[in-house]
């Protein structure tokens, strides 16, 4: 809609200028008067003669108004005007001239604006009068001859006044400037990036040689006791304040440390302190781009930069999910945070990728973690990641906790005590699972009868099957039948043997099949 | 009077495609924009991530890729045996045999000790009858299931791959692509990263396979294709994937996931009703539905793009074969943009209506008319002489000039951010791709649009009566179904 009333103000703009330039009107009469005719137009002239006259030799037939005479349509204006004179002349009576156009009656505003259409549309030519005069003709061409070329178009005339040109004139140049901006941009930062990648190649090669000396020629005490002069003087000394050196040290340090066992670490972490480069890591924190505020708490996680503890502290309810995830990971590597209180404590859901590093680092260290305190925690999705790390890391003890929760816990927790307890073949009591059977959340539903398959007992078969005869959902019709079938085939057999439900032979089918044992 | 008509006519239709040009370079010059920022977002994100973790680790979501093959059989089981073998650890592959006429059942039997078995499954999503499903005797192919049915088309085949598969993720392939050995775990990235939005969907990067060397299941040395075809594809793929998919995905506006190389939430799929047979570019309507689905639920969502090279594939050299391809890739836009036509500059639907879906309408679905349009107005002009020299070779030089300039950043794109076309005669002769392409490939581009929207007129392989009237509901694709389910029956 807009773009269509930007056409019609630029097309009604474009129209108006032009009629203002190049328009100027001539009056009709003077066409007219100089003998010419003017397509769709034509006259009649009328005239009140006295009774009696017979004006037939004029041309002229009596109209149906009383003692009024009129003419044909006649096409030449000077024909009329010369009939005009006649009557006049005879009779003393001027009469009427009207004008028509295409056989209706026009008044002469009309008629006047229909020539200047005509003109300013080049649909009428106005012939301009011969010169009578031949011998002017030969002065006006010496004249003319005398007289450097002027066209009366001039190209920049013509571009600026036409308006598709100025647009698109305007569009290159837009065009132009973006394109030379991205260009540039693009330039300086694949410039930038080769430089970077030399540098990095260069710098990883001078830092290479001097920090395998170090590694395999001195033991711990002679790095303990060396100074970071000592150090950086194996090092290249003009470089130790070049940032990016910096870096690269930093990196194959962190690249070193990750494949060396034992003593080679702690040298390694030593080698990292001497030289400040901890202080290097910690300014990252203060960096207003995120991802280098990462590599500096991934760099703390991983030369185990203590100290920097609280300022990590920082970070783990950042809005920036790899801030907030590589704090959260490194508070829990170095801050001995046995109660976990750093993961209880998060505002944001954990997301499957911060579950899975979390247990990465969780796994290694179990035996001082105390999980319970997740549980109590007031984001649901700890309390979940706090549930399964009890599955994953075999938590037998905390079932009993488990089991006490259960009731009052929400559908994805229940979910994963269910697995809990499938996993360890524990649950105080089936009454809350078999109440959960009447939910209508599916998962929970089939994860609480997977259970009742492994810990089932008899009457647990009765309320399967009542469950299968309700249900038309298929994953819990096939779930409650597969049940049935590892808890008592028998009892299957007499439940399904003779079905003539479709979906029921279906999946007994499938269940009795040994391929699919285990599908 | 008729010649101020005329003249008024010109000059609306001259400004009118002097904006367009406008907001098409307008457009892409922030497509440039934002592709380089969402690029730049995931190489830095790629430096901490580490995804060996993902493959054991037992939070990674599971995930059932499902290969439609038909008359695949000259390869159908390396390939099998290729996608077996990719690094994961819960997943099963689903080759769905789309009744081929071939010996591709008979060699899988063969060849993966398959038995017909009895499974049973939630035939939910309508699709052709499956004449059975096996599996292996042999544990060692324990993750493979084999679904052989009747022949209904590729779509038809993903329908009865989904309703067999189990995972909680679907991973939609072609069975003739190459994928890298750390694909899952890349593209399950992005669906265990979020925290606050369900991911529905993440597609990925197809690359241009033709004459690059390939090692264990992997591109190990990237060639440019020898056909000028070949080198327009490689460029083009470039475009669309390294710029055009990740700048919407920046705005979460992707609206198309290609069809050889996507995964999706297994639980929406199935609540959307899964792929739509009845249209021909049945990869981008999925996606449509799934979206306008979320939005009609009012369940924040995201739709991902991974923009590594992880798969590959043959892409076609011959003009017929390439040519048809273009007709159904126009005809299945058409088609989307149809069935969803209630979206379109609707609110309701945010990026996707107000943003992506105009985008499609104006720049993919009708640049051939307006193309057209163009030339013929061009020609127009220049036989009523009211052609002006200087303002048609302005134009073109702008229009040229742009096209080489985004085709020119998209290698360099792919050169900063992977840099896998290491040899600098691929590089020389992609250049000369660039410079040739708007005057050898793009009008033979152009024609092939307009056949595709000409077939569409003619009502070709879609479904005239619904794609004319378009879905209410995003889940109004059930019902489809159940139509079809009765008219199959009568």
């Amino acid at each position: 809609m807009t773009v269509f009333l930007l056409l019609l103000f630029f097309s009604a703009f474009a129209q108006e200028g032009q009629d203002e330039i190049d328009f100027i009107p001539v009056p009709i009469e003077e066409v007219l008067l100089k003998g010419r005719e003017v397509p769709g137009v034509s006259f009649v002239y009328s005239v009140s003669l006295p009774q009696g006259v017979d004006a037939y030799s004029y041309a002229l037939r009596p109209s149906s108004q009383t003692n009024t005479w009129v003419t044909d349509t006649l096409q030449y204006y000077t024909d009329v005007k010369a009939l005009q004179d006649s009557v006049y002349s005879h009779y003393e009576v001027s009469g009427d001239i009207q004008a028509f156009l295409f056989d209706e009656m026009i008044s002469e505003e009309g008629l006047q604006s229909y020539f200047d259409n005509l003109v300013r549309n080049e649909l009428y030519i106005i012939e301009e009068d011969r010169v009578e005069d031949d011998t002017k003709v030969g002065e006006l061409i010496i004249l003319g001859n005398k007289m450097h070329f002027k066209p009366f178009y001039r190209l920049k005339i013509q571009i600026l006044s036409d308006i598709r040109m100025i647009i698109l004139i305007s569009f290159l140049a837009f065009f132009v400037f973006a394109a030379i901006v991205l260009v540039i941009v693009i330039f300086i930062i694949k410039t930038k990036k080769r430089n970077k990648d030399v540098l990095v190649k260069r710098f990883k090669d001078l830092c290479y040689e001097p920090l395998s000396n170090l590694l395999f020629e001195k033991s711990l005490e002679e790095i303990q006791e060396m100074t970071k002069g000592d150090i950086a003087a194996v090092l290249p000394k003009n470089l130790m304040d070049n940032s990016l050196f910096n870096d690269v040290l930093i990196q194959e340090i962190i690249s070193l440390n990750k494949n060396m066992k034992g003593d080679f670490k702690q040298k390694l972490k030593l080698i990292y302190r001497k030289l400040d480069l901890d202080k290097h890591t910690i300014q990252k924190l203060s960096s207003k781009r995120w991802d280098i505020i990462t590599t500096g708490i991934v760099e703390i996680n991983e030369m185990d930069v203590l100290e920097a503890e609280e300022l990590v502290n920082k970070f783990i309810n950042h809005d920036n999910f790899y801030i907030r995830s590589n704090a959260v990971a490194t508070l829990l590597n170095i801050s001995g945070d046995s109660n976990l209180k750093v993961l209880a404590n998060q505002k944001y859901p954990l997301s499957k990728w911060q579950q899975m590093i979390y247990y990465r680092i969780i796994r290694y260290t179990k035996d001082n973690r105390n999980v319970s305190l997740l549980l109590e925690s007031e984001n649901q999705s700890v309390r979940v990641f706090g549930i399964k790390l009890i599955r994953y890391l075999g938590l037998v003890d905390q079932l009993e906790v488990l089991n006490m929760r259960y009731a009052e816990s929400t559908d994805p927790e229940k979910i994963e005590m269910l697995r809990c307890f499938n996993m360890f073949g524990y649950v105080d009591s089936l009454e809350v699972v078999y109440a959960d059977l009447k939910s209508d959340n599916i998962p929970l539903v089939t994860e609480a009868i997977t259970l009742i398959q492994n810990i089932g007992e008899k009457i647990s078969l009765t309320i399967l099957f009542e469950l299968s005869q309700l249900t038309n959902e298929f994953d819990i019709k096939k779930a409650a039948m597969k049940a049935i079938f590892h808890l008592d085939p028998i009892v299957f057999e007499e439940y399904y043997g003779h079905t003539e439900n479709d979906l029921e032979l279906r999946i007994s089918r499938h269940l009795k099949d040994p391929v699919l044992n285990n599908v | 009077m008729y010649s101020l008509l005329f003249d008024i006519l010109i000059e609306i239709l001259g400004i009118m495609f002097l904006l367009y040009s406008f907001c098409i370079i307008v457009s892409y010059l922030i497509i440039t924009v934002l592709s380089a920022l969402e690029m730049r977002d995931h190489l830095r994100k790629n430096k901490f991530a580490d995804y060996l973790d993902v493959v054991t680790s037992p939070v990674s979501p599971s995930i059932s890729i499902i290969a439609p093959a038909y008359n695949e059989g000259l390869s159908i089981v390396q390939n099998a045996k290729s996608l077996l073998t990719l690094h994961y650890s819960k997943f099963e592959v689903i080759i769905v045999n789309d009744g081929s006429k071939d010996d591709s059942v008979e060699k899988m039997i063969a060849s993966f000790d398959l038995v017909k078995t009895d499974f049973a499954f939630n035939p939910s999503i309508a699709c052709k009858e499956i004449r059975a499903i096996y599996k292996s005797t042999n544990r060692s192919f324990a993750k493979l299931t084999f679904v052989d049915k009747e022949n209904g088309g590729k779509a038809d085949a993903l329908n009865a791959g989904i309703n067999v598969s189990t995972m909680d993720i679907i991973a939609c392939i072609d069975v003739d692509c190459i994928l890298s050995s750390g694909s899952l775990t890349r593209m399950a990235r992005p669906f265990m990263e979020e925290t606050n939005r369900k991911v529905i969907a993440v597609g990925g990067v197809i690359g241009v396979a033709n004459n690059c060397e390939v090692k264990d299941g992997t591109v190990t040395d990237y060639r440019v294709p020898d056909t000028l075809l070949g080198k327009f594809q490689v460029i083009e793929y470039f475009r669309s994937f390294l710029m055009g998919r990740m700048a919407w995905t920046r705005i979460n506006g992707l609206m198309l996931i290609s069809g050889a190389f996507g995964f999706f939430n297994r639980e929406v799929v199935l609540k959307v009703g899964g792929y739509l047979p009845q249209t021909v570019g049945e990869d981008m309507e999925l996606i449509v539905r799934m979206r306008r689905y979320m939005e009609e639920e009012n369940v924040p969502y995201k739709v991902g793009f991974v923009p590594d090279p992880l798969c590959w594939t043959e892409v076609p050299e011959s003009e017929e074969i390439l040519s048809r391809q273009r007709n159904r890739w126009m005809r299945g836009t058409i088609e989307t943009l149809q069935l969803h036509k209630k979206i379109a500059m609707n609110p309701k639907y945010g990026v996707l209506g107000m943003v992506s879906y105009p985008f499609w309408s104006i720049y993919e679905k009708s640049a051939p008319i307006m193309e057209s349009i163009g030339v013929l107005y061009t020609l127009a002009m220049i036989i009523t002489g009211d052609f002006s020299a200087i303002y048609l070779v302005a134009l073109f030089v702008l229009i040229y000039f742009f096209a080489v300039l985004i085709s020119s950043f998209s290698i360099l794109y792919e050169q900063l951010a992977y840099n896998n076309y290491k040899n600098k005669d691929d590089l020389r002769s992609l250049l000369k791709v660039i410079l040739l392409e708007p005057f050898i490939i793009h009008p033979r581009m152009v024609l092939w649009g307009l056949k595709g929207h000409w077939d569409f007129l003619k009502g070709k392989g879609g479904w005239g009566v619904m794609i004319r009237s378009g879905f209410k509901k995003a889940v109004d694709k059930q019902d489809v179904d159940k139509q079809e389910v009765e008219v199959s029956q009568n």
